[in-house]
């Protein structure tokens, strides 16, 4: 072992880059760009020295204590989970880092940029390894400073002003949730210490469960996160936030953005005891994936749709929780970062424009009926290997409704194969083929996870069938719009449909009316404003 | 507060919308008005072909000042640089005081009326350049749109809400289609489309303007009648139309500049189908909207009044003696930097300097200012090598199809239209497949994939399968960066040329095009280089295109002769054409004679690296070989002192950076482009051979005794020069004015489907250059001048041209480009006004 003392400077060693003054950062650029990265280095090179350890010499998830002082302890907690977290946080704020030298050249506030960047990488890392609740919080906050901080970066720009701001409010909404979330289990496991707070939950479950506070605090837990991970309805703010340079939504949306996830998957012991807060999971989830992925469709601002893509795919992630499939959320989170990373980075290079042979679906066997039959296909290909699994005690059948949403998500790769083979038993042999890896993958990150994760085998419970019912409809209804829309463009549903999701639901309008609420002059737009005239001439 | 203002309201204001009728007499009107005040609008390209523009095309007709009143009179845009820039000048010697001495006299020359009419002494402007007191000019435009009154303070504003909808819009209409969801009614025009899609979207309902899905609905079908309703129902008096209508389209001038340049070239015969027309329409629309539910409309002014205009005369004058004295400061500046060229250039006798006798290997450049810098290099590497500039499309006006997209590019400059078209074929490399559907497959997989990651539900299986696959590329992405260049650098030479090897080995370009057309061309070619009697051994067309990673400005670092292109395909075409045993056969019945040793070869010339890459040789004479040989040998010197040369202008000497900057994804300066162009040079190559231009000067290679006629200097003047002239104010009106002109700021832009970028959230489309394309961080790269054009040709040649082509002549006259040539006794320069006088030498 040995990594943790390590693990523990590196990240002291963050906090400190994120100390220098924004006035000396500024004068010596260079300078603080070689500190940023090299702890930056140091972080992601002792991350990646924990989980190696974590496979040569195994261990237990434990918390590691250098500061205990008048009952206040400052602690890192170890396991694979909070250490691949880490890793990955590191590997994306180096990334970041290493953008922003050559991106921001020239800027007048490089530096300070440089600053509140180490700041929220910092934060960040402290969240990610923090072994308590509070210490959690702490860092939760500050993560929200920071990124509060890189979205004024040109604070002249009134439109950067006016989203921070939405941000803002909204983020101490999840504060609420959270410290609401921290009191109630104090009031009834007595500690926030993760160690203790687990061994309590694994010793006295059936007791644990009875309690409602436990309930309510497992439901706030779940509000925090979703809004923490930009879901539905508190999202509008993501999309907004491009007044910040690129490399800002980057880590945004690879590295800040997957802390509600990283919450969740990091209390799954007491989710799993309240199945209300896991339907709501489910519910809210589920609705932010499909309502994040049909706006995504019609934004023809790059960014923009990216960040309907983030929403989209962090809602996919928060229903895996909600399924109790936290190992394939974890694995959502880590695909997810990669590659959105990837994306907000490049945004600047142009795709080339769309071959129309292959959006046009202008193949003998497209329409209707054939898109059906590879449905079936891909179902049939989903479902066997998933059974071989709930046979073989791997999964809980529970976990059906994920079989269909990815039976839907290939499909149409699916339906390609239909149509250059012509031939069921080939279709359904390469859908098994998809199947096996998706679940194999799945598999081994259960196995990866499998001491920081509860995975239960247990059947399938009244509202686990609400979820498989209400999953299955909602993404069959969004495949629905899909086909609708490379069908039917022009019938007047379709054309409704098109003006509302591009309006993105028109939810950005009843936010901005909400957040104003807050503010001391109010300067929204509305009956309101068009009197004006008075007022402001 | 909100309640009681709708109760009120529904008292005052009618629910019904009734619009004036439209008589056939007002449609007639505004037929009438409306193509003249479109010409009042610049195009501007997609980024794919983003080529540069003169965003003041419209305004050619008259010099800069009037261009300016006129201008700033409908948008809030500055034309020429703040005060302390020329004063600054004056300070740190740049300008010594007789500069602008004389440079006053000259504006008191060209402005007498205005001056006597408004009373202003040359010694006035004299003393407002020279004290040291604020000279910041506050104005705001005359012509408003109604959104812009209403709020005219506050975060958001009714302007940002009207401009974010309509650049949505377009966007959704535009933007090419990576969109998995399209507009339903793309190929709609503008207007009904709007029309169409707006009748079921709450946006502006909710935000407060009552009815407006209705309102919408009854407005007319055709956006003339639109907008002549609107117009009437605004009360706009008839004399303040143009005004009035030319402010509402410069509040969305992004997306007008697009649709225009959309339909650049292009006759409309009914205005009706004019996009232009419908977005204006659709702007009014939005503004009478807004209007409506304001009850104190009345008290608005959006036109300015009789008494206003009054009132503000001394305020108007103060204006003008500050716009006159910093015009003088530009005329000041320009003429000094003429001064410092005429004093390199021969002045007496320059015949004698022309040889007229051909080298044995001739490389022929682009015109590009950026030519210049290698051209110097790879002289002064070998003395032997005979260097020539042309238009970098070669005169060869074609379509190409690449293997690459479906789409065909224009490979040629945007004022002329294409002539044939050519295919890129996959040959050489064992794939013998010709049917291009084929040869794309790679290609279709790989749009597959993206698909994939953009479609509705296949996006989650897309991450959850993929994502993974992307740590590897983001490791990749970043070596450019951190590898130290002494062991990667033979790595990065490959990776820049790797582009280049991959179109040689791997593809051929066909043109199905009959002989006689084909030799026509490369007399064509021949002729206009003045080649025709004096062929090397060895000829080589040199292209250029600039390499850049993850910029969406890359078209604007290309060969704008080749529509914002890499030029390689029209050089490699050019060659091909020249080579042919068949055209050449034809030639000689033409009397031109190609002989059988010389060879004709295409190469690309890397404008970030400063590296040439050699295509096809083929069937190359031993003669030519030899030539290749001893070229190849003596270029990577060139290329390595071009190198440091420019990479001066970056302030770093790590030789290796060239390459870094192509490669490095999160470079926003990969190299400074036309930056600080400011000449155009026609003359032979001898009269400039050695002299140290500084990468500022487009050079055309020129010789009067292969013109009797003078078409070759009438193609100059109408055509290089035009273009030069475009790319000149495209990064004049960038500098003076970023905010308006420019693109703003890089690291805040996003791409709106291939057609442009905005900044931030969103709001209208950018036009021009960005702002890390003129700027370093510290200080201005480009020094913003208007082109001085020197001709080797004689003054009555100059003035027959001018002429016959109006375009050259308001060029000419109103000052935005200055001509000089060479005369019987030294360096001559027009007036505006016509007569030639003799530069002064001081």
């Amino acid at each position: 072992m040995g990594f943790e003392p390590a693990v523990f400077m590196a990240v002291l060693l963050q906090w400190g880059v994120a100390a220098i003054p924004s006035r000396i950062a500024n004068q010596n650029v260079g300078a603080m760009l070689t500190v940023a990265r090299g702890a930056m280095v140091a972080n992601l090179v002792c991350a990646l020295w924990g989980c190696i350890m974590s496979f040569i010499e195994p261990f237990l998830p434990h918390a590691f204590e250098p500061v205990h002082w008048n009952g206040i302890s400052i602690a890192i907690f170890c396991d694979r989970l909070s250490l691949t977290m880490y890793l990955l946080v590191s590997f994306v704020g180096l990334a970041v880092l290493l953008y922003s030298g050559r991106y921001l050249q020239g800027e007048k506030r490089q530096g300070r940029f440089v600053r509140w960047l180490s700041f929220t990488l910092a934060a960040v890392c402290t969240m990610v390894l923090a072994a308590n609740l509070m210490v959690f919080f702490v860092a939760w906050v500050l993560t929200s400073f920071g990124l509060h901080q890189l979205l004024t970066h040109y604070g002249e720009r009134p439109n950067a002003q006016r989203v921070a701001f939405k941000k803002f409010v909204i983020s101490r909404f999840g504060d609420a949730f959270l410290i609401g979330a921290i009191a109630l289990i104090y009031r009834v496991c007595g500690t926030l210490d993760y160690t203790e707070l687990f061994r309590l939950i694994d010793v006295s479950a059936a007791e644990l469960s009875q309690r409602p506070e436990l309930t309510w605090a497992a439901i706030l837990l779940v509000l925090g996160g979703l809004t923490k991970s930009a879901q539905f309805p508190f999202h509008t703010w993501l999309p907004d936030t491009m007044e910040t340079p690129t490399p800002v939504s980057a880590l945004m949306h690879a590295g800040v953005i997957n802390a509600g996830g990283y919450l969740l998957i990091r209390v799954s012991p007491l989710l799993e005891m309240a199945p209300v807060a896991m339907t709501i999971l489910v519910v809210l989830g589920g609705l932010t994936a499909v309502i994040g992925a049909a706006i995504m469709l019609t934004q023809t601002n790059v960014k923009r749709s990216l960040a309907y893509s983030t929403i989209a795919q962090m809602g996919m992630m928060m229903l895996q929780c909600g399924l109790g499939a936290f190992s394939a959320a974890f694995l959502h989170i880590i695909a997810h970062s990669l590659y959105k990373s990837y994306a907000f980075l490049s945004a600047g290079t142009l795709r080339s424009p769309a071959i129309s042979s292959l959006t046009a679906t202008k193949h003998k066997s497209s329409g209707v009926g054939s898109a059906a039959s590879s449905l079936l296909c891909s179902l049939v290909g989903m479902i066997i290997p998933f059974a071989a699994c709930v046979y073989l005690n791997w999964f809980s059948i529970a976990k059906l409704p994920l079989v269909i949403v990815f039976a839907l998500a290939v499909q149409t790769l699916v339906w390609r194969v239909w149509q250059a083979f012509e031939s069921p038993i080939r279709t359904v042999a390469v859908a098994v083929g998809m199947g096996s890896i998706y679940f194999g993958v799945t598999l081994m990150a259960q196995w990866y996870l499998s001491n920081s994760v509860p995975h239960s085998t247990d059947g399938m419970t009244g509202w686990q069938w609400f979820s498989l019912t209400y999953v299955a409809t909602i993404f069959f209804a969004l495949w629905g719009i899909q086909v609708l829309v490379e069908q039917a463009p022009k019938h007047p549903f379709t054309r409704k449909l098109y003006a509302h999701m591009a309006n993105e639901l028109y939810l950005d309008l009843i936010a901005h009316r909400f957040v104003s609420l807050f503010k001391a002059k109010q300067n929204y737009l509305g009956p309101a404003l068009i009197s004006g005239k008075e007022s402001n001439v | 507060m909100s309640n009681s203002f709708i109760t009120s309201s529904e008292k005052t204001v009618k629910n019904k919308f009734d619009l004036p009728m439209v008589s056939l007499n007002e449609r007639q009107q505004a037929l009438e008005l409306l193509p003249k005040l479109i010409a009042r609008l610049a195009p501007q390209w997609p980024l794919r072909d983003f080529v540069a523009v003169n965003p003041l095309h419209g305004y050619n007709d008259m010099n800069l000042l009037q261009a300016m009143r006129e201008m700033q009179s409908v948008r809030d845009a500055e034309l020429l640089m703040p005060i302390e820039h020329y004063r600054k000048h004056l300070t740190d010697g740049t300008l010594s005081k007789a500069d602008i001495v004389q440079a006053c006299s000259q504006v008191r020359e060209r402005f007498e009326v205005l001056l006597e009419a408004y009373s202003v002494s040359e010694e006035e402007i004299l003393a407002v350049l020279a004290s040291k007191a604020d000279s910041q000019i506050r104005y705001h435009k005359e012509y408003q749109t109604f959104a812009e009154q209403v709020s005219y303070s506050g975060e958001i504003t009714w302007e940002n809400v009207i401009v974010e909808e309509i650049s949505r819009h377009c966007g959704s209409l535009y933007a090419d289609g990576n969109t998995a969801w399209q507009h339903p009614y793309k190929n709609r025009g503008l207007y009904s489309a709007w029309q169409v899609i707006k009748q079921v979207d709450y946006r502006m309902d909710w935000l407060g303007l009552r009815d407006f899905r209705q309102t919408i609905g009854e407005l007319p079908e055709a956006p003339v009648d639109c907008i002549v309703a609107l117009l009437r129902w605004f009360e706009v008096p008839q004399k303040h139309w143009r005004g009035f209508l030319l402010a509402q389209w410069n509040s969305v001038v992004g997306w007008a500049s697009y649709i225009q340049g959309l339909q650049f070239g292009k006759t409309i015969a009914d205005l009706d189908d004019d996009d232009l027309v419908g977005l204006l329409a659709v702007r009014l629309a939005y503004d009478a909207c807004l209007a409506r539910v304001c009850p104190d409309r009345e008290n608005f002014r959006l036109w300015p009044t009789h008494s206003e205009s009054q009132g503000q005369d001394t305020e108007r004058r103060d204006r003008l003696v500050k716009d006159l004295a910093r015009y003088a400061g530009l005329v000041a500046c320009e003429a000094r930097y003429r001064q410092h060229l005429s004093l390199v250039l021969p002045h007496e006798r320059p015949e004698a300097i022309v040889k007229r006798t051909a080298s044995a290997t001739q490389m022929v450049f682009c015109i590009d200012v950026r030519s210049e810098v290698l051209r110097r290099q790879i002289e002064w590497v070998s003395p032997d090598v005979e260097t020539l500039g042309f238009a970098g499309f070669f005169g060869l006006p074609f379509q190409l199809q690449s293997t690459e997209s479906e789409a065909s590019v224009n490979q040629l400059p945007v004022l002329l239209s294409p002539k044939f078209h050519v295919h890129e074929t996959s040959s050489g490399t064992g794939c013998d497949c010709h049917t291009s559907q084929t040869c794309k497959k790679p290609v279709a997989v790989r749009s597959l994939i993206d698909q994939l990651g953009s479609s509705a539900v296949a996006c989650f299986g897309y991450v959850e399968t993929l994502g993974l696959t992307y740590l590897p590329k983001l490791i990749q992405r970043f070596l450019p960066a951190v590898r130290p260049w002494h062991w990667t650098k033979s790595r990065l030479t490959n990776d820049v040329q790797g582009v280049a090897n991959v179109i040689r080995k791997s593809s051929g370009l066909q043109a199905n095009i009959a002989l006689a057309e084909r030799s026509t061309l490369a007399k064509g070619i021949l002729h206009n280089l003045g080649l025709k009697k004096r062929l090397g051994t060895l000829v080589v067309f040199v292209g250029h295109g600039s390499q850049s990673t993850n910029n969406p400005f890359q078209a604007s670092l290309d060969c704008g002769a080749c529509g914002g292109h890499s030029g390689e395909s029209n050089a490699r075409m050019a060659a091909q054409l020249l080579n042919d045993p068949d055209v050449r056969k034809m030639l000689r019945h033409d009397g031109i004679v190609i002989a059988d040793e010389c060879w004709f070869m295409a190469a690309l010339h890397n404008t970030t690296t400063d590296e040439i890459v050699f295509f096809e040789e083929e069937g190359i004479s031993s003669a030519a070989k030899e030539e290749l040989a001893a070229l190849r040998k003596a270029l990577p010197k060139a290329t390595h002192r071009a190198q440091l040369e420019r990479n001066d202008r970056f302030g770093n000497n790590a030789q290796d950076s060239v390459y870094r900057r192509a490669l490095d994804w999160s470079e926003v300066r990969p190299e400074w482009g036309l930056v600080n162009n400011a000449a155009f040079i026609a003359a032979p190559r001898d009269l400039t051979k050695g002299l140290t231009l500084d990468g500022r000067v487009f050079l055309h290679s020129y010789d009067p005794t292969t013109d009797e006629e003078g078409t070759i200097l009438e193609l100059i003047l109408t055509a290089p020069v035009v273009v030069a002239h475009w790319i000149n104010t495209q990064y004049y009106f960038s500098t003076v004015d970023p905010k308006s002109f420019g693109s703003g700021n890089k690291v805040l832009h996003s791409v709106i489907g291939g057609a442009g970028v905005v900044e931030g959230n969103g709001g209208d489309l950018k036009t021009g250059l960005p702002w890390q394309s003129v700027h370093d961080g510290d200080k201005f790269q480009h020094e913003p001048l208007r082109l001085s054009v020197f001709l080797y040709a004689k003054p009555e040649a100059i003035d027959r041209v001018i002429e016959k082509h109006p375009i050259v002549q308001n060029l000419v006259r109103n000052g935005w480009i200055h001509l000089t040539c060479w005369g019987e006794s030294g360096l001559l320069e027009r007036e505006p006004e016509g007569q030639w006088r003799k530069l002064a030498k001081n």
